[in-house]
């Protein structure tokens, strides 16, 4: 006997605050999923079981790594590899992208994946970008270790990485030739904001003190601390001073990214980018405030302030307020519909499909110009072009219209009820509940109907009796209900 | 058909509507309908001769100094030692100001008047944050907390209700501060695959398209009314898609590979297709030259001008109602960088081409010794939005240009004709 929950006619939904907090922490909640929600007794008590990270099993998901061997390779092989012409630099990007695609579809370790693609999105370097693209991975993987620790981690662990020098060219800010374009962004972007009052001295001085981190660009992307670079003297930013008298300047970024990390401006510009990733466009001032409080008074720590915002009543009355972005969107089809991607070894791999899927629909991962990483309001995202397109991709999705190969594609014995006949109402409803975690509407129901031309009380008398094109209809029909595009 | 479409101020002494009209085209025109609450609109489109504006933003901060360059300028050989461009290399130069190389494919626009450079614009006051300058310039009513960009205010001008068409971007479908706003706009990377799910099969289309257009109605909010605008996108796009997608006209090539030729390349399929478009946005990222100006700007300004002058060519007859206008968030700083680059500067320079434009440089330059510059940068002596405004009162005289551009002091320079 199956214990699946599609094995029922009526499937049970989890209570709607357990599915708004699943929804928003995840990247889709399929079966097993909403399965681990119920074992851990509650919506908050499966978030604290994410915390733990390290206590999940994911072997799925750590087996991508293996699909995209040159991934690994040293930056100075990757870079021998682009001169001779054997790869590019949009190669490793793409391979890159694939890669994080495939690890947001397969993770058990949701929260997790979910904070990295959030802090990926802020600290944000694009794929293949010449400059960067023999240290992203390695990027990546600082990212996602400390994607559940604290700020201040985060920022020692990025500002400084060869990747980020690359980028955002401190590689070549030296004492006798400054370039101000990282310690500009630094403040600007991801520590304390505009809004701080910095001003270009202030500027020049974030420059300055962030000499000294070579990158060999374009010789062997080799990564070192040259301390002949390093600009020493008196800086000022802000409320923040260093005699910076050693020609080793890494304990005074220390404490100059430690001193950004933790100034309340910073706090208050976090705090909002988090509540517009995982309340709503228009976060109010006091529940930024309290999510503020919480990462100051945690010392930056990440999974303190994600748990203020789960508990926070604006946070729980914004049910289905988000429009999930266009990569959001192809993942929580890929996880609900339960195709798992299962190897790249050709372009007609999922892996590698998708990717075009959400560049159709308007996002290409990772391939935002700017390096503000892609919009999280969700109004951005919903423009009736985007709207027309997703509705054409939930259909091709259902079908696998693309025809992907390496992907799992459950049978659908196995994701139908167990008892027959059920009414086209009924199988309507059962998929709702599966696919959306809760009852499918009249108007749902009724569009159906009408697409197949048949009565909602249809009898079908078999899971045999489902064909490919009525199990399509429905699915995709599903899917492109407005609260199908929202978490 | 409102009015203002009839202005006969193309560079036809006969209206084009009016010849359209005699020639029994007219019938081109369509009905599309959609709903704005619960109110059901129709709105009669089709064949117009409307002038069109489009917008090129040159994403990252152009170096303008090195696209218009200021060649009798001693500080600017001194403060970029390793990247200015030498004075015998510059294309058109007069006393003051010659064009980078690689404007050579703008060559014959340039010769027939077609195209203005304009210096020392910029916004009212400095500001080196690509993303608060680019919202401030795209926003253009620093008077106001609304978020309602002056392209949207522009139609929102024309028309009494601004039709889905007339202000779009293409080549991204996020929507550009400079959009935002009342009038309904939208923004697509092409006209492509813009058709309702199984457009194929009519009878299924329909049937699903209705069952969709009922649940999105019902749902209203920012999702309901991106439904409903989709459903109504994809009845006007199945109109323009031939004209579209048929591809540039014989003989036109744009680059390879150049994300601006292929949005260029709709942008005038669209235009070509006469359904009523007023203002197009388009993107052209990569300007941010923190390391290697040299080369860099040499593809960038490159890709610009040929993705440009195929651009006018594709136009076709059309181009007589077409100008465009390119716009970036800030100029470089005088003197160069570490990295043989340049960091956030002020002052910039602007490009206007095409219909109405009476060719040249124009500046009230400022200089650059030391005492002229704003904290050592390129000083700004025109608002770029008196640029606008006087692109906008000649190309589109009915439009009330103090609403678009609220409480600016206008100070012509004469580009226009």
């Amino acid at each position: 006997m199956s214990t699946r929950a599609s094995a029922a006619v009526t499937p049970a939904v989890l209570p709607s605050t357990w599915q708004h907090i699943a929804n928003r922490f995840s990247f889709g909640v399929d079966e097993s999923l909403a399965a681990s929600v119920r074992s851990a007794g509650s919506a908050n008590a499966w978030l604290r079981s994410q915390f733990a990270w390290s206590t999940i099993t994911d072997t799925r998901s750590a087996e991508v790594i293996s699909w995209y061997p040159r991934l690994k390779d040293s930056p100075s092989a990757a870079w021998a590899r682009v001169k001779a012409d054997e790869r590019s630099a949009w190669d490793y990007g793409f391979d890159f992208a694939c890669y994080s695609m495939a690890r947001k579809i397969l993770s058990r370790r949701q929260v997790k994946e979910v904070m990295a693609d959030f802090w990926s999105n802020l600290l944000y370097i694009p794929m293949g970008e010449d400059r960067s693209f023999p240290w992203r991975y390695s990027y990546d993987s600082v990212i996602r270790s400390r994607a559940l620790t604290t700020y201040r981690s985060l920022l020692r662990g990025t500002i400084v990485h060869p990747a980020m020098s690359g980028w955002l060219n401190n590689s070549s800010n030296t004492r006798s030739g400054i370039n101000e374009n990282l310690g500009r962004e630094l403040l600007e972007l991801y520590t304390v904001g505009r809004p701080s009052g910095y001003d270009e001295d202030d500027v020049k001085n974030s420059a300055r003190l962030l000499t000294g981190f070579s990158v060999r660009v374009f010789d062997d992307f080799a990564a070192s601390y040259s301390r002949a670079d390093h600009y020493r003297g008196r800086v000022r930013i802000l409320g923040f001073t260093h005699a910076n008298s050693s020609s080793d300047g890494r304990p005074a970024v220390n404490a100059y990214l430690d001193y950004l990390a933790r100034h309340p401006a910073t706090a208050k510009r976090i705090a909002r980018r988090l509540c517009v990733r995982f309340v709503s466009d228009t976060p109010s001032s006091s529940l930024v405030n309290a999510v503020a409080k919480t990462y100051l008074s945690s010392d930056t720590d990440i999974r303190a302030t994600l748990w203020t915002i789960a508990r926070h009543p604006e946070f729980l009355a914004a049910q289905r307020k988000k429009v999930r972005t266009p990569v959001e969107d192809v993942v929580n089809v890929a996880r609900v519909l339960g195709m798992a991607p299962t190897g790249s070894s050709s372009g007609e791999s999922f892996a590698q499909k998708i990717i075009w899927m959400c560049n159709n629909m308007g996002q290409n991962p990772y391939t935002w110009p700017r390096p503000d990483g892609f919009p999280e309001t969700s109004s951005t995202w919903t423009s009736p072009a985007r709207v027309l397109r997703s509705w054409d991709m939930h259909y091709n999705l259902a079908g696998n219209w693309w025809g992907s190969q390496e992907v799992t594609l459950p049978a659908r014995a196995d994701q139908l009820p167990t008892q027959w006949p059920c009414t086209l109402g009924q199988l309507v409803d059962h998929q709702s509940r599966m696919l959306l975690g809760r009852a499918a509407s009249g108007q749902l129901r009724a569009a159906v109907a009408s697409a197949l031309n048949l009565p909602e009380t249809y009898a079908v008398t078999s899971a045999a009796k489902v064909t490919d094109w009525g199990w399509v209809v429905i699915r995709g029909a599903v899917l492109n209900t407005p609260e199908g595009m929202l978490r | 058909m409102n009015p203002v479409d009839d202005c006969g101020c193309g560079d036809y002494d006969v209206s084009r509507r009016s010849l359209l009209k005699a020639a029994g085209l007219a019938s081109m025109a369509g009905v599309a309908t959609s709903m704005f609450g619960d109110v059901l609109t129709s709105t009669v489109f089709g064949a117009s001769d409307a002038n069109v504006l489009v917008v090129i933003s040159l994403r990252g901060g152009a170096d303008g100094l090195s696209m218009m360059v200021p060649h009798a300028e001693e500080a600017y050989y001194t403060a970029r030692p390793t990247t200015a461009i030498a004075k015998n290399a510059l294309l058109h130069a007069d006393s003051t100001f010659g064009l980078h190389p690689s404007f050579a494919p703008l060559g014959p626009m340039w010769l027939l008047g077609q195209v203005a450079g304009i210096h020392a614009v910029g916004l009212p006051a400095p500001n080196r944050s690509h993303f608060e300058a680019m919202e401030t310039l795209e926003d253009a009513d620093p008077g106001s907390s609304a978020r309602i960009g002056w392209i949207n205010r522009m139609v929102s001008g024309l028309a009494e209700s601004p039709d889905v068409f007339d202000a779009m971007q293409i080549g991204d479908t996020i929507t550009p501060t400079s959009l935002v706003g009342p009038a309904p706009t939208i923004a697509t990377e092409a006209f492509s695959d813009l058709a309702m799910p199984f457009s194929k099969d009519p009878v299924m289309r329909q049937r699903v398209s209705d069952s969709l257009h009922a649940q999105y109605a019902a749902q209203g909010g920012l999702i309901g009314e991106a439904g409903l605008g989709a459903i109504t996108l994809a009845g006007r796009a199945v109109a323009i898609s031939g004209s579209v997608n048929a591809g540039p006209l014989a003989g036109v090539l744009y680059p390879k590979y150049s994300e601006l030729g292929a949005a260029l390349s709709s942008t005038a399929g669209l235009i070509r297709a006469n359904v009523g478009v007023k203002a197009v946005a388009v993107d052209a990222g990569g300007w941010d030259h923190h390391v290697d100006l040299g080369y860099r700007v040499n593809d960038t300004v490159k890709d610009l001008a040929l993705c440009l002058a195929a651009f006018f060519l594709d136009l076709g007859l059309d181009a007589g109602r077409v100008t465009v206008v390119t716009l970036s968030e800030f100029g470089r700083r005088l003197k160069e960088n570490g990295s043989h680059g340049v960091d956030h500067g002020y002052g910039n320079a602007v490009f206007a081409l095409g219909a109405g434009v009476n060719g040249g440089f124009y500046s009230r330059w400022p200089g650059l010794s030391a005492g002229t510059q704003v904290d050592g940068d390129l000083a700004v002596t025109t608002d770029y939005r008196s640029v606008l405004t006087e692109i906008l009162r000649a190309r589109f005289p009915a439009l009330d240009t103090s609403k678009v551009f609220p409480g600016i002091s206008y100070a012509p320079l004469g580009f226009m004709r």
